[in-house]
């Protein structure tokens, strides 16, 4: 895939997690502060296994223009509502992008704001 | 890319890979595991809410959301409950990790440069608060000011 960086993939290769390269500067070092790098690999056994814990990782597809959105949810930092935004492309494979980090949310709402970055997570020609 | 920083990619990586054996960690990945056959069982029996199935636990629906969060840990008797209210078993299977090949980090090609870049931009912070692998390894010290090439 162009724009975007493999990060892991499961061991029967069905499931991989990729970054977008971008979005990397911001989303790797927010990785790495406090608990997130806990929540991140919980997140990734989750979908390397194909389970589902809708506190951890939820589907955002509110309508048609934000397809296959999903966001990974850090719960137990000092916000405790900062997002990373995904994108999930399916080829034989479940392929999901971390598209996007959105730090401090300030509520469950979604908003115009959050509407506008998943539209254009969703929208965003990943090849 | 030089050694040393080959090196300092894959210190990076096992330290990844270092968090997995977390013991708090691998609690909530098992854990995890429950939680995500209470939700599947909630969605199968009419979408049951978390607070229709904290007044059947006979607790709070903010309790529910804490053990989804990972904040708190399930135990043997909610377990006991959930199998009664859903009227199924939890069927235990040990398997041998040696079944199991683990999955490890790694990246790419070209964009090693730019983890390098942020390797050593948060390299305090990403070893203070990440466990060390238990085996010996040595850390080739990378100055905060060195410049690398994108």
């Amino acid at each position: 895939m162009k724009n975007v960086t493999k990060i892991t993939e499961s061991t029967n290769k069905r499931v991989v997690i990729y970054v977008d390269t971008k979005e990397a500067n911001n989303i790797f070092p927010f990785l790495f502060e406090g608990n997130n790098m806990q929540t991140f690999l919980r997140f990734k056994s989750l979908v390397f296994e194909n389970g589902r814990n809708s506190e951890l990782y939820r589907k955002e597809d509110i309508s048609e223009q934000h397809k296959n959105t999903y966001s990974i949810r850090f719960t137990s930092g000092k916000n405790q509502n900062d997002r990373i935004y995904c994108l999930e492309k399916h080829d034989g494979k479940r392929n999901i992008i971390l598209a996007k980090l959105h730090e401090n949310k300030r509520s469950q709402h979604v908003n115009k704001q959050i509407k506008s970055i998943l539209k254009n997570i969703s929208i965003k020609n990943y090849e | 890319m030089n050694n040393s920083e080959k090196n300092n990619i894959n210190q990076i990586i096992d330290s990844l890979n270092a968090e997995i054996i977390d013991e708090k960690l691998s609690a909530l990945i098992l854990q995890d595991r429950f939680i995500s056959e209470i939700e599947e069982l909630m969605e199968v029996n009419g979408n049951m809410s978390r607070k229709v199935l904290a007044e059947k636990l006979n607790t709070s629906s903010s309790y529910i959301t804490q053990l989804f969060r990972g904040k708190k840990f399930l135990n043997f008797l909610t377990l006991s409950k959930l199998q009664r209210i859903f009227n199924i078993q939890f069927k235990i299977e040990a398997v041998s990790n040696e079944k199991i090949e683990s999955d490890n980090f790694y990246f790419e090609g070209g964009n090693q440069e730019l983890l390098i870049k942020l390797i050593n931009k948060n390299r305090k912070a990403i070893f203070a608060n990440i466990p060390q692998p238990s085996y010996d390894m040595e850390i080739n010290e990378i100055s905060e000011n060195e410049d690398i090439a994108a």
